[in-house]
């Protein structure tokens, strides 16, 4: 099923960190799923085809990636039911899904090919949207790029391609690079290319130019360009960063990172000039985070906390995901100004494993929490259960339409390969 | 008299030259006991193997490459389910990312924190490297009895941390008189608790010299614990790109 309505219920969690405990997005058919639907057999057939050419093409190969196949039920409140124009009940969702991800690696004469893709196919059973059996099948190109080595400072890549650049958690000033489509979990890359120059093992300095908006429009303006330059002194981490959009971005920012003790503080700064496209009204982006992890012989635990400044939220200028721009030249898509975000794993020797996250509303008090649980079966299969919960009154962000389910469970397993 | 005095002063001095001739500079000793474990920057495929009590055995493959001054960056290649996950060792700590996580940032971990469960530190994965944070003397000298030498005569060194944030306080290594081959070493935390000791084992010619290809670590705190890290291959290089170690590049 492929509903093309877009609802603020899709965005993804900010800096497109997936769902709490690193879980994709719950992919309900009443979320809607606008993954791009150029799927079809030659797909399906290029994900098999990929593996075999790359043997005999590539001087070496590497595939890593996973099946996992899941069954998920939402329990929806009527508020989305009448959004979608149903019948106004509570009601639980459920459906299934089988979904391969992989990411391939060429390795070729001074250069790399990378090509990270998922294939999916859903078998939804709400039976008054879809006919009873119908499957939809998916496949999404994350990242497809050429990575050039042509001096030992300098790396060229041309392609579609994620820069996990920044200091934070859950987002970075500059993921306003890449797209951020309402309904994905954020992997997808820019399409343009980035120049990393090298200086030795503590500094670098990055540029990038994001096409993918202005081969869309037509329209040089919406090139969207970024650098960022990274140095480490020790153990402390100094960088700086700075995105450009010609009317519609201009924002310098700083980072950093330095361990205390058992703990990583992390921190960045940006400031947006721009308010809205075309308007000059400087405004803050900034997050301060705390890592802390530790391991014993037999169990090992990280703990996360961040606190995110959303200075380009506004009730006035807070716009929904706009035709023109894939992300509306924000990088943090939630209309409030300070959330926070924590994230607990736990791992209990080589058996299982659990993680709690949440990202709340500091605003409205509204939150969205997710759990996990996962055990290996064996070497290479894990069983999972999970689920996520809202909570806050209908009038706040987590609590309201725009998260309409109450409680989301999901039950899965996954095969690495 | 005179002349019975003189000939025991010149046979007391000639023992004291002898013996400060045998002995050699510990420091020296420890650069060459880290030779004889790796060769200054490398490449090494390596199976680690980890048996502990009341817990199911597990068994990682790594494939490790370490430049002298630029640090050493890890491949999980197995499992499966960990494939992939990276490590960079800088300075004294140990950064991991995991592409299948989704997370955008690598994590930091302790130096003295286990690695994935393993008897080893972190430290011990990551930095091949004692001279930087040891300090070393030679406390004697004993024979030692060995699977494949026998009983052996080796040099007792003394590894004392120069610094706070050295993995542990100190660390006795038995290398042979012969050759400085480590047969043996003793782990001591801060607290100067002996709290883990190392066996090394098949010696093998491997990257340009005899060397010790399976290393066994016990934890004296979990009786019966241990670790076994058979190095599958080991290669010199001088040529390992410095991108390798860059951090900023740890997450692509």
């Amino acid at each position: 099923m492929n509903n093309p309505t877009v609802t603020p219920g899709n965005r993804p969690i900010p800096g497109n960190r997936p769902i709490p405990g690193n879980r994709p997005t719950p992919n309900s058919p009443l979320m809607p799923d606008s993954w791009p639907t150029r799927t079809s057999a030659a797909a399906v057939i290029l994900c098999l085809l990929l593996p075999a050419c790359a043997r005999i093409s590539a001087q070496e190969y590497e595939i890593l990636g996973s099946l996992t196949t899941e069954a998920t039920a939402g329990y929806f409140s009527d508020t989305y039911a009448l959004l979608q124009d149903r019948s106004g009940s509570d009601r639980v969702e459920p459906d299934a899904s089988l979904t391969l991800d992989a990411t391939h690696r060429f390795f070729l004469d001074r250069s790399e090919l990378v090509v990270d893709h998922s294939l999916r196919v859903v078998r939804p059973d709400v039976p008054d949207v879809v006919t009873p059996g119908e499957v939809s099948v998916a496949h999404h190109v994350n990242q497809s790029y050429l990575l050039l080595m042509p001096a030992p400072w300098l790396n060229v890549s041309l392609g579609r391609q994620r820069l996990n650049w920044g200091a934070g958690f859950t987002f970075s000033s500059t993921d306003a690079l890449h797209p951020q489509p309402a309904d994905r979990d954020g992997d997808t890359g820019f399409d343009g290319a980035a120049v990393t120059l090298l200086g030795g093992p503590d500094f670098s300095v990055e540029l990038a130019l994001a096409m993918q908006d202005a081969l869309t429009t037509g329209d040089v303006r919406d090139l969207r360009t970024a650098a960022f330059a990274s140095a480490y002194v020790r153990t402390v981490e100094l960088g700086a960063s700075f995105v450009y959009q010609e009317d519609n971005i201009y924002r310098p920012g700083v980072l950093g990172s330095i361990p205390v003790g058992p703990v990583l503080l992390v921190g960045e700064a940006a400031i947006e000039v721009f308010g809205e496209p075309g308007v000059a009204e400087p405004r803050p982006i900034m997050n301060a985070a705390a890592e802390y992890t530790y391991a014993t012989d037999r169990w090992n635990a990280i703990l996360v906390g961040e606190y995110i400044f959303n200075g380009l939220a506004d009730d006035a200028l807070f716009r929904p995901v706009t035709p023109r721009l894939t992300d509306n030249a924000g990088g943090f898509a939630f209309e409030s100004v300070q959330y926070a975000f924590f994230d607990v794993s736990l791992v209990f020797g080589s058996d299982w494993s659990t993680s709690h996250s949440g990202l709340v509303n500091l605003e409205d008090g509204s939150a969205l929490i997710g759990h996990e649980v996962a055990l290996l079966v064996f070497d290479g299969v894990d069983l999972g259960l999970g689920f996520a919960w809202t909570g806050g009154a209908g009038d706040t962000e987590f609590g309201g339409e725009a998260y309409p389910y109450h409680l989301y469970g999901r039950a899965w397993v996954e095969v690495h390969f | 008299m005179i002349l019975r005095t003189g000939w025991v002063f010149v046979l007391v001095a000639t023992a004291i030259v002898a013996g400060a001739q045998t002995q050699p500079d510990p420091q020296s000793v420890l650069d060459q006991i880290e030779e004889r474990l790796f060769p200054e920057s490398f490449t090494a495929t390596m199976r680690m193997y980890t048996d502990k009590p009341g817990q199911r055995p597990t068994e990682m493959v790594l494939d490790s490459s370490h430049r002298e001054g630029a640090g050493t960056f890890m491949v999980v290649q197995a499992p499966s389910r960990s494939r992939g996950m990276r490590f960079l060792q800088k300075e004294d700590d140990l950064w991991m990312y995991n592409p299948r996580s989704g997370s955008r940032r690598a994590i930091r971990l302790s130096p003295r924190d286990s690695f994935q469960g393993s008897v080893f530190s972190n430290n011990d994965a990551g930095d091949p490297d004692y001279s930087d944070d040891y300090t070393a003397e030679l406390i004697g000298r004993e024979r030692l009895a060995h699977p494949e030498l026998g009983s052996v005569d080796c040099w007792v060194v003394e590894a004392t941390a120069r610094h706070e944030r050295a993995t542990y306080g100190r660390i006795v290594m038995y290398a042979t008189v012969e050759d400085l081959m480590p047969l043996f070493m003793e782990y001591y935390a801060k607290s100067g608790l002996l709290f883990k000791r190392m066996y090394l084992f098949e010696l093998k010619q491997i990257a340009g010299a005899i060397r010790p290809t399976v290393w066994r670590m016990e934890s004296l705190e979990q009786v019966g614990a241990y670790t076994l890290v058979t190095i599958e291959a080991l290669e010199a290089r001088d040529d390992l790109p410095e991108r390798l170690f860059n951090q900023a590049q740890l997450t692509r």
